[in-house]
């Protein structure tokens, strides 16, 4: 599904070239559960990031699908967005200004789904994550973890073949990481949702299948299970 | 999707009232001034075209190439035979009229009345559109002695009765039959009167119907479609030299161009100056681009805080137009806010600006399509413009950089927003070095020595022969009342001398042929006394000396020695003849303005006439004015049995500089407007800035900074944008403001002072608005600050 090809990424700085990721080459096939570790400034977030089409490499080749990113324009892109990926975010992201209803329901408004069916949909999601009874609140009236949960929820409204989660569990405590992370599984397992996550914790780890360790912008080891 | 768009814009300006009040209000003020002055644009242009042949009227005028008269040749009356010449002679006039000005005193079997009117030719209707509801207007003006009156003065005079074929007399006893009532006089006619007599019966008139040396009538003539007015001039010369030997040159002038692009001497009343129109314009489309701006300010502040949700969106899928069709939607959402706003704004306005210019002033011009549109799309642009920034810049940002919020390069370095900030300061600075510099104008004229007495002067016009002729009597009379100290008598008054004469062999002339043209005025014995009038050598007319008025004798002003090639001693003595005949200067007096500051002081020379005058000065005690006044109209109307009208000469001083106190008023009014613009604009991006650093703000405080520094260190960028600013509006306000002042013979200079005094006033006003904010970002406790991250 995912196959990067001497990926680098850097930043120029007067006479010095930091990279920040160097000569990445990783292959993801789709129904894998994937988690990226390494310390803080190893390139985690950046990686993910490139592999969401949210930032581009400076060098290398991405094939997505078979398709080569690299050549995609931005609104071929956004199409991939729509159809195929889920993002979920350490800090929620979600719009302050619309309710807990509307944040789910937004992705459908761009992929222009009918006002019934997008009703239903999210009316599925909402039982389906137990917060029927907030729909109406306001993300800053939601703990944390409701939030994660929205922002989980509208990551999966869209039925995406890939979701990418940059440390979803990183700013909530141990029982509401458990269950984002048992949603994650059944996804995985149920549905063949491939699932890409960076994490710190090897907690978090343990529920996928493959962990690619990152230093200092370079795949370290591939399999540390193998060890 | 459009439904979700406007759920997020109105939940914005729900969460942050004070920016989105500030923008609204900023560009709803904006625009009702930017409505206003249209509003009066509108109105000022549309002087006569509501004539049905306005498009091809014109007034004929006439340049006199050898006779300038208050810095010009040109003049607006004509001779009175023109009218029938020019039809005869051209087959492409349609048609024409001539019309004079006359106040006359009417009188009905129910009273008198003095009122102002015109004369005018039994075609006057062809040419002119003013609807008569009563009388047939091809016939009302073809018998003499036919009056028509406005249906304002009917009523006055005869109540509800019928006014046709009733009676109206003159005052010299000649009957007049009314043949027609007009409806209403429109105020936007640049002649405007309350009745209108048949030409033929005004003495003056017929006295000069075949004669081409006078010149005291307004000719109109219609030109037959598609005729060329340029052409038709062309011919004028030889038309001309038919009928009379002078030298002088007609000129058709549009009769839409009148009110505004007309200067020339003798208009029938005082007009408008294009000039002022292009000021106003200017200062309406200023405030609104300051408006304007300080809307694109807050909605590029604003958008950095949207740029979060920009990336979300993107990361959901979102094409970058439909993120750009939602910004643009939100902003013209607003913009179309502020105009509603503005409306009403305006309308409140709309009066209080109606007593500003003096205009009866509506919002009924927007029916006008052109004017709609032009409003629309003013509203339109502003708001497509303001959000641009956020639309096209914010849209275009990486989604994982735009996630991250703020763009790197923001906070320090030149960017847009410091640069529209610039902008504004820099335009509202002009502004107030402009209304200042029109003010300390304004002072200098009305405290600068006119070189004669202007308070507690009661002037009165006099018509009446019975009065001229029993002077004597009437001031003996008036001068027992304790108030009253002095009473002169005098051909004009001293403010505005405008009668001119030509003057050929004086002592020291090089030949006979050498001409001179002098102002002329003539005056009684105290006339020099009352005004307090300096003498610098010789002396007053004085009625113990026989000889002043047995043998002709002048006073001249030091210009006019200078101009005869005397100076102030060896002038007494020197020989001149003027209207007086043949004489001698027996006192120089000191130059005194006898026409505004427009214009340089010119030679004059006064003589003595104690019987010929037009008008009566009294020096008044300063207190029980009211009843000093009414005492001498009473005394005045005794005698003569007819109302008589009196100025007071400041007053009459004022008059003279009425456009320029008008404009003094109406920049003012916006240039307090443009600076609240400003500092709203100000105030928001302060409250913005101050927001944007709550962090390290809190981080600053805990580290100990003081209150005073973290308000400095906030307040110190923008009164860095304030002074560049400052900067940048000297050499564009000293230019403009020179430009102004150079229609003024006797005018201040621009010093630095007002430059001062602009930026400081501009430095403080922002530093006050800035430092609000910044204090009270300042004192917020930094508990509070660090908790959200």
């Amino acid at each position: 599904m995912i196959k990067l090809r001497n990926i680098d990424k850097y930043i120029d700085k007067r006479l010095q070239r930091n990279f920040i990721l160097k000569g990445i080459d990783l292959d993801i096939s789709e129904g894998d559960f994937i988690s990226i570790m390494g310390p803080s400034g190893a390139g985690k977030s950046t990686l993910l990031n490139i592999i969401g089409f949210l930032d581009d490499a400076n060098e290398g080749e991405y094939f997505f699908l078979d398709n080569p990113v690299h050549n995609l324009n931005e609104k071929q892109k956004s199409e991939y967005h729509r159809t195929y990926i889920g993002f979920v975010f350490q800090a929620y992201h979600l719009i302050d200004e619309l309710t807990v209803y509307e944040n789910i329901e937004m992705p459908l408004l761009y992929r222009k789904v009918k006002g019934n069916q997008r009703k239903s949909m999210v009316a599925d999601m909402l039982d389906r994550f137990n917060i029927v009874a907030k729909k109406d609140l306001f993300p800053n009236q939601l703990s944390g973890g409701q939030q994660q949960l929205v922002g989980v929820a509208r990551a999966l409204i869209g039925s995406p073949k890939l979701i990418l989660a940059d440390e979803p569990t990183g700013n909530l405590h141990s029982d509401q990481s458990k269950e984002i992370m048992e949603i994650f599984r059944k996804l995985n397992k149920e549905d063949g949702v491939t699932i890409i996550q960076v994490t710190h914790s090897d907690e978090m780890a343990s529920y996928g299948d493959r962990v690619i360790n990152l230093q200092d912008g370079v795949i370290k080891e591939t399999n540390p299970y193998e060890k | 999707m459009l439904k979700n768009y406007i759920k997020i814009a109105f939940r914005n300006f729900k969460n942050n009232p004070v920016y989105s009040g500030i923008n609204i209000l900023g560009l709803a003020i904006g625009l009702s001034c930017f409505i206003v002055i249209m509003g009066y644009i509108h109105y000022e242009i549309s002087f006569d075209q509501f004539h049905e042949k306005a498009d091809r009227t014109y007034r004929v005028t006439v340049q006199q190439p050898d006779y300038y008269y208050l810095g010009t040749n040109h003049y607006a009356t004509t001779p009175a035979p023109l009218e029938k010449a020019i039809s005869n002679d051209f087959p492409e006039v349609e048609t024409a009229t001539t019309i004079g000005k006359r106040s006359l005193y009417l009188s009905v079997e129910d009273g008198s009345f003095n009122e102002s009117g015109i004369i005018a030719t039994p075609s006057f209707f062809n040419v002119f559109t003013f609807p008569l509801s009563e009388g047939d207007p091809q016939t009302a003006l073809s018998s003499p002695n036919s009056i028509v009156l406005t249906s304002a003065l009917a009523n006055k005079m005869f109540g509800k009765n019928t006014p046709v074929g009733k009676t109206v007399t003159r005052k010299d006893g000649v009957e007049f039959t009314v043949t027609g009532i007009i409806e209403k006089v429109p105020e936007n006619s640049h002649f405007t009167f309350d009745f209108i007599t048949a030409a033929s019966s005004d003495e003056s008139y017929f006295r000069n119907i075949d004669e081409w040396r006078n010149s005291g009538w307004y000719t109109y003539i219609v030109l037959k479609e598609g005729t060329d007015a340029s052409q038709l001039q062309s011919k004028f010369p030889d038309f001309i030299a038919k009928y009379s030997s002078s030298n002088n040159k007609y000129h058709l002038q549009p009769l839409t161009d009148i009110h505004l692009r007309s200067d020339i001497n003798i208009e029938i009343s005082a007009n408008n100056n294009i000039t002022y129109i292009y000021i106003f314009a200017g200062i309406a489309v200023l405030v609104l681009l300051l408006a304007a701006i300080n809307y694109m300010n807050l909605a590029v502040a604003q958008s950095i805080k949207r740029a979060k949700e920009v990336g979300l969106r993107k990361v959901i899928g979102a094409h970058r137009n439909q993120l750009v069709v939602q910004f643009l939607s939100e902003s013209l959402l607003s913009a179309l806010l502020a105009l509603v706003l503005a409306l009403l704004l305006s309308d409140l306005a709309l009066p209080l600006f109606d007593v500003l210019v003096d205009r009866p002033l509506s919002l009924a011009f927007l029916q006008d399509p052109k004017y709609l549109a032009m409003l629309l799309g003013s509203a339109l642009v502003s708001g497509l413009i303001s959000g641009s920034y956020p639309a096209f810049c914010i849209t275009r940002l990486q989604p994982n950089n735009a996630l991250k919020g703020v763009q790197k390069k923001e906070s320090n370095h030149f960017n847009l927003r410091n640069l529209l900030i610039v902008g504004q300061f820099a335009t509202s600075i002009i502004l107030v070095v402009g209304s200042i510099v029109i003010y300390q104008q304004m002072q200098y004229i009305q405290t600068s020595d006119m070189g004669y007495e202007r308070e507690r002067i009661l002037t009165l016009n006099i018509q009446s022969r019975h009065m001229t002729q029993n002077f004597d009597l009437i001031r003996q009379e008036l001068l027992q009342h304790p108030r009253i100290d002095e009473i002169s008598a005098s051909l004009q008054l001293p403010n505005s001398i405008d009668a001119q004469t030509t003057i050929r062999d004086w002592e020291g002339s090089e030949n006979t042929e050498q001409e001179q043209s002098i102002y002329i005025t003539s005056v009684d014995y105290d006339f020099i006394d009352l005004y307090d009038i300096d003498i610098l050598s010789g002396r007053n007319f004085s009625k113990n000396i026989s000889s002043d008025t047995t043998e002709g004798t002048y006073l001249v002003n030091e210009t006019a020695a200078k101009t005869l090639g005397w100076d102030k001693d060896s002038a007494i003595g020197k020989s001149m003849a003027a209207w007086g005949g043949k004489g001698t200067v027996i006192g120089v007096v000191k130059d005194f303005h006898m026409h505004s500051l427009h214009m340089q002081i010119e030679p004059l020379t006064i003589y003595l006439a104690p019987n010929q005058f037009n008008y009566i000065s009294l020096k008044l005690q300063s207190s029980d004015l009211s009843e000093t006044v009414n005492h001498v109209t009473k005394t005045l109307t005794d005698f003569s049995g007819y109302p008589v009208s009196y100025s007071f000469l400041d007053d009459a001083f004022d008059d003279q500089y009425k456009s320029e106190l008008k404009l003094n008023e109406i920049v003012t009014y916006f240039t307090l407007l443009a600076l609240f613009i400003a500092c709203l604009g100000l105030f928001g991006l302060a409250a913005y800035s101050a927001e944007q650093r709550t962090k390290e703000i809190g981080i600053r405080k805990v580290l100990g900074a003081s209150v005073g520094s973290i308000a400095t260190l906030l307040s110190k960028d923008f009164i860095k944008l304030v002074l560049l600013g400052f900067v940048i509006a000297i050499p564009v306000a000293w230019y403009a403001m020179n430009q102004w002042l150079a229609d003024f013979a006797y005018r201040i200079e621009i010093g630095p002072d007002i430059f001062a005094l602009a930026g400081i006033s501009a430095l403080v006003i922002a530093l006050l608005t800035v430092s609000w904010q910044s204090i009270k970002a300042a004192l917020s406790n930094p508990a509070k600050s660090l908790k959200s991250e």
